[in-house]
């Protein structure tokens, strides 16, 4: 388990974090919910190791993590399965085990007909899923994802989320998932920590039981927890 | 029928090397016309079929290639020095704004330069050959340093944070995030630095006269007064140009295959065929 103990850390003119104190669940999927600019990003640099604490400690904290990022970053002049080798290289000598890796992660995404395209030739979302695929290649206990579904239409979304559910299903992680949108939270989060404004604090904590693929987002549980969560935003 | 015209420019029933001829017999249409007309009496502008005719006579002579050596390894060497110092000043200034400061009006100083003057300053120094040389550097070092401090400048700063939370070598970081976001740029200021380059080395060798130049050769011709052998020097001159930046055209088009939709498709089938093979043999 991931512990953010007393944690505080601010930029020269903000305070983000002040006391802050959160338990991640281990190979589960932690959802942050919060308002934008409230320090979701911040929280994940910190646990990618790109900032740390001024004062407080991350207890158990990954040295090796996966990130989906809100846009999929892919190299534009190297082709699919280029960017995915990219990132194995350092931890996977042998090529031809780089290369059986990165087909089935790719068949997993249903991308396997794609590895030799280039970037450009790629729509929003199959980019999206290959970015997918990238984080779930890489040899990592830790997930962040930042976002990764923002600016998705519906049925785009539901595809993306399908894709990330079975390569979840296939290795657990343990996911920190950032979002600002309710309905992504419930349909994903087995942990949603709900954030304040700066100088965030977690504000409240909810669980859900129910396995992901067997969610609906009508569900009376989610719908429960929805409601707390507007509600909470709204006395916020 | 105007909109049908602006229908039929915009569909691809035009083919871009279609336009690329027709821009050619264009340019050669209009120098046969002056060469017919205003300029038929004294005979300064010969046809262009007379030139094209003297200009492979020419191609079987030693002395074209003698020229064509001479002036296309000057280019080289001074575009190649250059390359490196408009690299190495870009990359400085690129991790140090004040020397970008610090350089921007010698920048502006090189740039303003008025070649052949200073290749007349050079040529009290040193030989005919080394004044071309020192001067189409400098002529082309602005064009290089500016072109690769805006590939440094535009490199996608996510991707580089992508490669470094994945931990990717520093190798590879440099060979396969990097390298491709500049080789674009690295093209343009080859493309543009090199054509400038030919030009200026040639400009140089009509004042500074080394021996067996292109430059050269046009200034013999002038000097003696043929004005056709002066046209058909010209004429090679432009040759050369053309070879070059088609030759770096094409080594762009395979270095940059995302880029370019029909080496794209090569590549992809290519790929295809690699994988169907592969396939074969794992079963």
């Amino acid at each position: 388990m991931i512990v953010f103990r007393n944690v505080s850390f601010a930029y020269p003119a903000t305070q983000v974090f002040s006391d802050l104190n959160l338990s991640l669940e281990e190979d589960r999927i932690n959802c942050i919910l919060g308002p934008s600019g409230c320090g979701k990003s911040t929280l994940l640099n910190m646990l990618s190791g790109d900032i740390f604490p001024q004062s407080g400690k991350i207890e158990n904290a990954e040295k090796r993590v996966s990130y989906v990022f809100q846009s999929p970053r892919l190299v534009p002049q190297i082709t699919v399965l280029q960017n995915l080798d990219l990132i194995l290289k350092s931890v996977v000598k042998d090529k031809a085990e780089r290369r059986k890796r990165i087909v089935s992660a790719l068949e997993l995404v249903e991308l396997e007909n794609s590895g030799d395209m280039y970037p450009v030739q790629l729509s929003g979302g199959m980019a999206q899923r290959v970015a997918l695929a990238r984080a779930f290649l890489f040899p990592s206990r830790l997930l962040l994802m930042d976002e990764p579904f923002k600016g998705l239409d519906v049925a785009l979304k539901k595809s993306i989320i399908g894709a990330f559910l079975s390569l979840y299903g296939r290795e657990k992680k343990t996911v920190v998932f950032v979002t600002h949108d309710p309905d992504e939270a419930v349909t994903l989060g087995d942990k949603i920590f709900m954030l304040s404004d700066k100088p965030a604090t977690v504000l409240a904590e909810f669980s859900v039981s129910e396995k992901q693929s067997e969610r609906k987002i009508y569900d009376a549980e989610l719908g429960k927890i929805k409601n707390e969560i507007y509600k909470i935003s709204e006395n916020r | 029928m105007k909109r049908r015209q602006k229908q039929l420019l915009k569909s691809r029933k035009f083919p871009k090397s279609a336009i690329y001829i027709l821009s050619l017999l264009l340019f050669v249409a209009v120098w046969w016309l002056l060469s017919v007309t205003a300029f038929s009496k004294n005979g300064v502008l010969p046809t262009p079929w007379k030139t094209l005719g003297r200009f492979f006579e020419e191609l079987g002579k030693p002395k074209l290639w003698r020229g064509v050596y001479s002036t296309l390894s000057a280019s080289l060497i001074s575009f190649a020095v250059a390359f490196v110092f408009g690299l190495a000043l870009a990359v400085a200034a690129h991790f140090c704004p004040p020397l970008k400061s610090f350089l921007e009006p010698l920048i502006t100083i090189v740039r303003s330069m008025p070649t052949l003057g200073v290749t007349l300053i050079l040529f009290i120094f040193f030989s005919g050959r080394t004044s071309a040389i020192v001067i189409a550097s400098l002529v082309s070092l602005p064009v290089v340093y500016q072109n690769m401090l805006a590939a440094l400048g535009g490199m996608d700063k996510g991707l580089l944070e992508m490669a470094r939370v994945f931990n990717v070598k520093r190798k590879d970081r440099f060979f396969s995030v990097v390298l491709p976001q500049i080789s674009e740029y690295i093209f343009s200021a080859l493309i543009a630095g090199f054509g400038l380059n030919i030009k200026v080395i040639v400009a140089s060798e009509i004042v500074a006269v080394p021996r067996s130049a292109l430059g050269s050769y046009i200034n013999g011709a002038y000097i003696s007064g043929d004005f056709f052998m002066m046209f058909v020097w010209v004429f090679a001159v432009i040759v050369l140009s053309f070879i070059c930046e088609g030759i770096i055209k094409l080594v762009r088009l395979f270095c940059l295959p995302h880029k370019y939709s029909a080496r794209r498709k090569v590549a992809s089938f290519f790929g295809k065929i690699k994988n169907t093979l592969r396939r074969g043999k794992v079963q």
